[in-house]
This record gives structure tokens, C-alpha cells and sequence, in this order.
């Protein structure tokens, strides 16, 4: 095999894959990298850790075919340091010569053969989602996916698709997180699928916040993301280079809980909140508090909310937020940690929360109505 | 001339002290024993020229009458047994009556004495055995006895001396060795009429060994095993000394050298002392005087028990139970200041308060041996039981002394099959279990939490159902009240299902039904002790399912927070199942192994 490609492209390429290459392995080829030759004009670059798996189609020149695998973070770091310009690569026996200009290297290389097959994405129907979109579900939700391995059937995000509506809930059993998001383009979606949160990780990975669409489906218990990368900005006397990437992971197999029963349809109580002021009076009351649990009690009045900690080896710090706030004096108490991640996820001046009883969830809903958060309370 | 003679009496008094005065520091030995079984409270000792030259044992004792003090100096004189029987009960020091008479015929003597009910005192002068002067003199209650030109009339013995200052040494050693065991005691030791040691009379023995080993964090240990009551105040095992030195072991007041009592100490230390090396500090075993035998040797030093595997137990138990607390690790090598009273009662001396004024306290009549007390010898509780599936116990209290560490300060370096934290602490590698690190942290917050009313409870969002036989269920919804205290809500859904609504907050990620479980048979084998007991081992449980596991990565963020709240515990040297938290390494060991010596 022999290919040559530029610099810029070779190390799009392997920054695309090689992240996923699993370096940790016990299985020395997992943290190496496939280069095949597709056509003569196309070099795939591939790099899985067999729960994901990334692949991309990159522009080279094909002198010979083949196929080869290279310890992905070395060849890497070769490419970031080459000079400016062509690099080749050519097999030779059981290595491999990486050239560029006089700068020379020869890696050892592990047959591609070995290389295990990853989820072929060829059969699959994509549907297209704007990248934005897809990226601020993500945003809003990642934060409350449960990261307890031994409960699969949260350790992920749910997704669906409803008619013309995107839904992605995630919850670790204390806290639930629900966006809806209704796409105006043509096409009508039904799926339903829960992806791992280390597949909703690079799957974000690989967003941006542009108008773009990607494509995304799923087949045999897997999901597939693809897209479209510029791996060569355009110039004046070439249009830009681009390459198609495609991400997949395999997704969790159980069943995501109906988590429709668990947000309350109605509360008794309401209060308008400043979002950002009240994270920052959050922040500022949990310093002094060097539990991992957080607590602090939201004191609700008529127009004030007093947010009190009280840490018998530390002291006690409270803060007070004017709110629009009409109902019942109540107390609550909460794990800050989990209200500072709600509010953080959101962007919007105001937010509403929701209570009923001090044993009763907390719901905060954005001002767009796409969003939805359940928080448990703790006795405190 | 038939070749067989009787000796004399000065030449059988000779071949004695041979035995008995080995060198000076016997002297020394047997003079305080002296004073303290005539209840001294305060004992002053000078030692000149080694003690060859002079000793002087000056005490506030009981005294002697005249009559007493001429027949103490007659072989087989003693106070303290009558008849043979008496020896199975021996509860002084001084027994044979072989010391007086000993010390007199190698040495000159010259004593003052005088009981209370006494107008006048008696002086004796003995040179070499002989009385050469008996008289009333003046003088205060008690004894002061001085021996001057010790082996004089010995050369051959005399010869075989060490230098002066070792000899020396010697002596303060022989006070030390008694003033431990007799903290109510005060002693001031002068060598060649200077000042080196003022121990005041204080009330527990871990003032007199933080006088005397001001710059070891020390941890106090008390038992009471199969009527073997023991007591120790040791230093941390990563100081340890080379040797047993450093280590004063007593039974029934004497001191002893035990090879049995040190492998003990080995044993109740497990792994965390090097090989050849012990704390230092001071262990006292009191059995019944029945049950051993301390006639073995003049010297007094060895000593043979009825039950040595009792006695073994006993301290292996009662050290290892406080060793597993680790109650040194949060003080690295942070000085222990004397307690206030101690201080004081120090300044106060030397503002120049006669030395011989009682002791503010009233002491005890040292040495005589604790009689087991059912009302202060507190059972010592059995020894950690995980093994069988119970939670140990273990204690809550904040030990004296100790405070809390610095582990934030260290230096991290990595994290080593995924389960351990290897730190820099100054001179030491310091490799930490990671579970056991937090799950010491977590406890102590729970603890601090239920100190304030209830373990915080955090609420799930789906209630968890766990299925359950009918009798299960009530025996379960029995203790709903001490769960619900304990963090975790549970209710009854129906004959034979129960729901859990909240968890204890700091387990938010454990399992709530096995958590419920486990928290069920530790409410279930703490329902005998107290309520505070029961608790205990709860929390213990709740711990141990919060905390990171074992081959789970650590980011360095993580491993920094965990260190910050390590720094808020009070002793995280263990885990709450008495695993060791840390171990450390001395980077000069780690250099020897590679064979680079000292740096």
C-alpha cells in the first residue's frame, strides 16, 4: 500500500478517529488505527473500541492498495510534526515508512486483518436533523445521565422521534431532564432509541451549533451519525476539501423507565426565578459545604427565595434571591449540585419552578416550553 | 585444713551483689523499687560519675524506724513476704531481700530516714557490710539514700564498667523505666548535679509518656481480655524504632523484657511495622499475680506466665483494636503538646514549689496491680468481625492528641492499578487505598450528620420496589423509624413489597435494596448494644456503599477533592472496617532498594 495525503487532511483524519482508538485495551489492536484504501482516490481511516466506533472517507492519492493498522496516538503526533506538505505512506513488510519532504519515520504496524469489523453503515435509512438542534438536546440533558454502569437502562440518553417532534430525556434516578424540539423541516420521525453516554459524548463530539444537517439512524443495535467535515478550508483557487465522517455506537438494549409518570402534571406552587441569580446565590451558599451531598434549604416566602446551608464542621452561609413568588411559606431542601446543573444547562433570564410538597419533586421549565426538569428534594 | 570452708559473711554478700548489683543502674533499680513500696509520691535521683561515684534516691516515703533500718540490711530482710505462699501473690517491687544487704557489701552507704510518727530520724553508715555508725539525726519523713563508691572493695568488677557517661545512661534509663509505670509518681533526675529530667506526678500514663516522648504523636489503648487487663500508649508505626528500645513493657508493674509481649506487638501492628521495629511508648499488662511468675531472675527483667497464649491475645487484641484506628495517621508527625494540666503543673516547679509538696491529685500506691473492676474495666469489644460478616465496631470518639491531617498538601502522583493513590509526603511514598480513603470520608459526614438529627435523605424520583416475604416485610417496616433516621425512607406497598422513596444522600448511587438489606442486618446485630452502637455500624454500611470502588480511575480533580475532604476528618487512617487507609514508604527504603543508600 501506498498513499499520500496532505498534512491538513492526514490529521483531520486522525483527529476524527483516533480519539476513539481505545488505548487502554488489553487488545494491543484496538488502540491502533485502520488506513485502507477506497478507490483511488479515498483513504478510510477507522478506529473503534467495539462499543464505538468512527470512521471517516478522507481525500489521498492511491499509488497501490492495501490496508494497514498504526498505533493511532504515535502516528498522530508524527503527523501533527511533519512539515507543511504531501505526506506519504508506504507499507513495507510488517512496516511502515511515513515520509514528508526528508523527514522520515518507520512505524511497526499490526496486520489489518486482525482490525474488527465495525458497524456498516451502508444499509442504514438516515434522517436528517440540523446539527444545532441535535447539539442543544444534548447540552440540555447530558448532565443528568446516569453514570452508574450497573444500571444500564439509565446509563444513557433516551431519543425519539415523534411525528415532528425530537425528544431526548436522560435521568440517575434523582433527577430527570426532558427537551422536546420541534423541527419545522419536511420529513416526519419515528424512533426511539437509548444511546450510551459515551456515545452521546463524541456523538456532541462532532456537532457544531451551524444550521448544517447531519444524518442519523440506527440498525442491528446500533446508531449512526454522519456527516460532512471540512478538512480543508477553500482558497481562492480551490473550493474547500470535505470528507464524510461517520460515527457509531452501539445502544443500550433495556428499556428506558416511563419517565412520563414521573414528571407531576400539576404543582401547587410557582415561583418565577432569575436563573442566573439564583445559580450564582447557589454557588456562592455551597462553598461552605464540604459534603458531596450539597445541601441547602430553599426558605420560600412572598417574593424572596432564601437559600441556607448549615455544615456543623464548616459554619453556615445563606443568600436571598427576590423572586416572583406568591403562594404558601414553604422549605426545601435540595442537593445543590443538582439545581446549579439545571440552571446551568439553560440560557434563559427566567425560569419557573414548581413545588408542592417538601417530599415532592421540583419541576424548572425554561420560558420556551421545551424543557422540563425534575429535581428530588432532600430531607435535610 | 579440710578444703571445704564456710564463706563469710561479707564474701556471700559479695558473690550475691554479683547477681543482684550487676552495675550501677541496679543500684538505681533497687532503690526506687524501695521508695515507691514505701509510697513515695515523689523521688528524686542523683546520679554522679556515673553512678559509680554516686547514687542518691531520695524519696518522701513512709520511712524506716531505726529498728527497720539496721534489719534491713540483714540477708533475707524484707517487709514484703512472710512466707512462701506470699510469693504467689507478690505485689511489690522488693521481695528477696537480697538488695540491701547487696548493695552494702560492694559499696558505701550512707541513709536518713524517718517515719512520719518519728521525732527524730535514724542515720546509718554501712562501708563494705560493716555498720559503722548508727544515730538519731535530723531529717524529714521519708528516705534518703545515698551509695558512694560502688565496687570499691571489687575491683575485678569494677574493671569490668563501661565508661562513665554510659553508665550513666544506664541509671536515668532504670528511673525512666519506673517513672512510666508510675505516673503518679514525680521524679527529677540530676546527673553530676545537673538537671535532666522533672517528670511531674500526673494522673494517667499517657501524660508521663508524652513528657518523656514529647515529639511521637502518641495513642492511648486500654483492655480488659480473660482477666488480663491491658494498657498501652504507643507511637505511630511509621515511627518506629529499630529495635525495642523505645518500647517499655511492664506486667504487674515490673518491667520486662518479653519476647512473647513483642511478638504481640508485632502481631496487633499486622503489617504496618517493618520487621525488627516497634513504636515506641509503654505497655502494661496486669494479670492476676498467680498467673505468672516474675522470680525467674534477680534482675527481674523476664518473667513467665501460667497462660502465655491469654496474655498474647489480650495485648494483640487490645493494641491491634486501637492500631486499626490509626489514630496516628492524621498527626503526621505533628508534635503533641502536653496537655494544659501537665504544663502547669511543670511551670509550677519550676517557680520554685518545693519539690517534695504532694502532688495536687492523691496518688495511688504504686505498683499495686489493677484488681479487675467491673465498674471501670470496660469490656474491650470483639475483635473486628468482618470476616464473619459482621460490622465491627469502632470508635467515635476523637482521640486525645490528634489532629487532623494534611492530606491535601501532598503531592499527588497517580493512581496505581486502578486502586490505589500514590502520593508524595515529604520524606515518604505514601500509597493510599482509595475506597478506604473515601469510605472514611463519607462516614465521618454521615456521622457528623446523624450528630445533628438524621443522615440527610435523598429522595428518588421513582420510588424503588423491593419484593419481599410477608414476615420479611413487617420485620422490615419494624425498623422504619431507625431507617428513616438513618437516611433511608421506606414504606409498605403492599403484603409482601416494600418501596424505597429516599437514600441516605451521600450513598445517592448505591443500590437501594441492598442497601435496605445491609442496613437491615447491621440495625438487626447492633439491636443488643446501644442505640449508638447500632447506629455505628450502620453508617459503617452506608460508607462502605457510597464510596469509590476499588479499579475505578480517578481523575487528579477527583483525587483532589477526595484529599480536601480527608483533611476534614478527624482520623482518616482507616477505613471504618479498620483497614488501613495509607501506607507509607520512606523514599530512603525505596532508595536502598535500588541501591542507591542514602541520598
Amino acid at each position: 500500500m501506498k498513499v499520500t495525503l496532505s498534512r491538513q487532511c492526514f490529521s483531520a483524519a486522525l483527529a476524527r478517529t483516533s480519539g476513539i482508538a481505545d488505548r487502554k485495551s488489553s487488545m494491543q489492536i484496538l488502540s491502533n488505527v485502520l488506513v485502507s484504501t477506497e478507490g483511488d482516490d479515498r483513504v478510510r481511516f477507522a478506529a473503534t473500541d467495539l462499543s464505538l466506533s468512527a470512521e471517516g472517507l478522507f481525500p489521498a492519492r492511491v499509488d497501490k492498495d492495501g490496508a494497514v493498522t498504526l498505533p493511532a496516538r504515535t502516528l498522530h503526533d508524527v503527523v501533527k510534526n511533519m512539515p507543511d506538505g504531501p505526506i506519504t505512506l508506504n507499507v513495507d513488510g510488517d512496516a511502515v515508512e511515513v515520509t514528508a519532504g526528508r523527514t522520515r519515520f518507520r512505524l511497526l504496524s499490526l496486520p489489518a486483518d486482525d482490525f474488527p469489523t465495525i458497524p456498516d453503515a451502508a444499509e442504514v435509512s438516515f434522517f436528517d436533523v440540523k446539527e444545532k438542534h441535535l447539539a442543544g438536546m444534548i447540552d440540555r440533558c447530558a448532565y443528568s445521565i446516569s453514570s452508574d454502569e450497573t444500571r444500564p437502562h439509565i446509563n444513557g440518553a433516551l431519543f425519539q422521534g415523534d411525528g415532528k417532534i425530537l425528544r431526548m430525556v436522560t435521568t440517575d434516578g434523582h433527577r430527570l431532564s426532558k427537551v422536546e424540539c420541534r423541527v419545522q423541516e419536511s420529513g416526519f420521525y419515528n424512533f426511539n432509541m437509548v444511546i450510551p453516554q459515551k456515545g452521546i459524548l463524541e456523538i456532541r463530539r462532532l456537532l457544531g451549533d451551524s444550521e448544517d444537517t447531519v444524518s442519523i439512524g440506527s440498525l442491528d443495535g446500533s446508531v449512526f451519525l454522519k456527516r460532512k467535515v471540512e478538512v480543508e478550508k477553500a482558497t481562492d483557487d480551490q473550493p474547500a476539501v470535505t470528507a464524510d465522517v461517520c460515527l457509531s455506537s452501539k445502544l443500550i438494549e433495556t428499556e428506558f423507565p416511563p419517565y412520563d409518570q414521573v414528571i407531576p402534571k400539576q404543582q401547587e406552587k410557582r415561583m418565577i426565578v432569575p436563573r442566573g441569580k439564583l445559580l450564582d446565590a447557589l454557588k456562592r451558599v455551597s462553598i461552605v459545604s464540604s459534603d458531596r451531598t450539597l445541601g441547602v434549604k430553599f426558605v420560600l416566602s412572598e417574593g424572596a427565595v432564601e437559600i441556607v446551608t448549615d455544615n456543623p464542621s464548616i459554619g453556615g452561609s445563606s443568600d436571598v434571591v427576590d423572586v416572583s413568588y406568591d403562594g404558601a411559606d414553604m422549605e426545601i431542601g435540595f442537593n445543590a449540585k443538582y439545581f446549579i446543573d439545571v440552571l446551568s444547562v439553560l440560557n434563559d433570564e427566567e425560569v419557573a419552578v414548581e413545588l408542592s410538597g417538601d417530599l415532592d419533586p421540583a419541576v424548572v421549565k425554561d420560558t420556551a416550553g421545551e424543557f422540563v426538569g425534575v429535581v428530588m428534594p432532600m430531607r435535610i | 585444713m579440710g578444703k571445704i570452708h564456710v564463706l563469710s559473711r561479707v564474701v556471700a554478700d559479695q558473690i550475691a551483689a554479683g547477681e543482684v548489683v550487676e552495675r550501677p543502674a541496679s543500684v538505681v533499680k533497687e532503690l526506687l523499687e524501695n521508695s515507691i513500696d514505701a509510697g513515695a509520691t515523689s523521688i528524686q535521683v542523683d546520679i554522679d560519675g556515673g553512678g559509680v561515684g554516686r547514687v542518691r534516691v531520695l524519696d518522701n516515703g513512709e520511712g524506716l524506724s531505726a529498728e527497720d533500718a539496721v534489719a534491713a540490711f540483714g540477708r533475707h530482710a524484707t517487709s514484703k513476704i512472710a512466707d512462701i505462699d506470699d510469693l504467689s501473690r507478690i505485689d511489690s517491687y522488693g521481695f528477696r531481700g537480697e538488695a540491701l544487704p547487696s548493695i552494702a557489701s560492694v559499696s558505701k552507704i550512707r541513709v536518713d530516714t524517718r517515719t512520719r510518727d518519728q521525732v527524730a530520724g535514724t542515720r546509718l553508715v554501712i562501708e563494705g557490710g560493716d555498720m559503722r555508725e548508727t544515730r538519731e539525726t535530723g531529717c524529714p519523713t521519708g528516705t534518703d539514700f545515698e551509695v558512694t563508691d560502688l565496687f570499691y572493695n571489687v575491683p575485678a568488677r569494677r574493671k569490668f564498667l563501661k565508661q562513665a557517661s554510659t553508665e550513666g545512661t544506664h541509671c536515668v534509663e532504670a528511673v525512666i523505666r519506673m517513672a512510666l509505670v508510675c505516673p503518679a509518681v514525680g521524679f527529677r533526675i540530676l546527673v553530676n548535679g545537673r538537671r535532666v529530667r522533672e517528670l511531674p506526678s500526673v494522673d494517667d500514663p499517657l501524660s508521663r509518656v508524652r513528657d518523656l516522648f514529647a515529639a511521637e504523636s502518641l495513642a492511648k489503648a486500654e483492655g480488659n481480655e480473660d482477666g488480663v487487663r491491658v494498657q498501652a500508649v504507643l507511637g505511630a508505626p511509621d515511627r518506629a524504632r529499630a529495635g525495642a528500645g523505645s518500647l517499655y513493657t511492664y506486667v504487674n508493674g515490673r518491667f520486662v523484657r518479653d519476647r512473647a509481649l513483642l511478638r504481640a506487638v508485632t502481631a496487633a501492628f499486622g503489617g504496618t511495622l517493618e520487621q525488627g521495629r516497634y513504636p515506641v511508648g509503654f505497655i502494661r499488662v496486669e494479670v492476676p499475680p498467680a498467673a505468672c511468675d516474675v522470680n525467674v531472675h534477680p534482675q527481674k527483667t523476664e518473667v513467665r506466665f501460667a497462660d502465655p497464649r491469654t496474655v498474647f491475645r489480650a495485648v494483640t487484641h487490645v493494641i491491634g483494636t486501637m492500631a486499626a484506628r490509626s489514630p496516628w495517621t492524621g498527626a503526621i508527625s505533628a508534635p503533641v503538646p502536653p496537655a494544659d494540666g501537665v504544663r502547669e503543673e511543670a511551670m509550677s516547679y519550676a517557680s520554685g514549689r518545693s519539690f517534695f509538696s504532694p502532688p495536687a491529685s492523691t496518688p495511688i500506691r504504686a505498683p499495686r496491680p489493677f484488681r479487675p473492676d467491673p465498674t471501670t474495666a470496660a469490656p474491650e469489644p470483639s475483635p473486628s468481625t468482618t470476616a464473619t460478616g459482621g460490622a465491627p465496631r469502632f470508635p467515635t470518639g476523637v482521640l486525645q492528641g490528634v489532629s487532623a491531617g494534611r492530606f491535601s498538601a501532598m503531592h499527588y502522583i497517580g493512581q496505581g492499578a486502578g486502586t490505589y493513590l500514590l502520593l508524595e509526603d515529604g520524606p515518604d511514598l505514601v500509597i493510599m487505598d482509595q475506597h478506604a480513603a473515601h469510605e472514611r470520608v463519607t462516614y465521618e459526614n454521615l456521622r457528623a450528620q446523624l450528630q445533628e438529627g438524621r443522615v440527610r435523605s435523598q429522595r428518588l424520583l421513582v420510588p424503588h420496589p423491593v419484593d419481599l416475604g410477608p414476615a420479611e416485610a413487617d420485620r422490615i417496616m419494624e425498623f422504619q423509624d431507625d431507617l428513616s433516621r438513618l437516611g433511608l425512607d421506606v414504606e409498605r406497598a403492599g403484603a409482601d413489597r416494600v418501596a424505597i422513596h429516599g437514600i441516605p444522600a451521600e450513598a445517592a448511587g448505591a443500590s437501594p435494596d441492598r442497601l435496605l438489606a445491609e442496613m437491615i442486618i447491621a440495625l438487626e446485630q447492633g439491636r443488643d448494644g446501644s442505640r449508638g452502637e447500632g447506629d455505628d455500624r450502620v453508617i459503617a454500611t452506608i460508607a462502605c456503599h457510597s464510596s469509590v470502588r476499588a479499579g475505578r480511575s480517578m481523575a487528579p480533580r477527583e483525587v483532589q477533592a477526595l484529599l480536601s475532604l480527608m483533611d476534614g476528618v478527624d482520623f482518616a487512617g482507616h477505613c471504618p472496617h479498620g483497614r488501613p487507609v495509607l501506607a507509607r514508604i520512606p523514599w530512603v527504603e525505596i532508595g536502598r532498594r535500588v541501591g542507591r543508600g542514602s541520598p
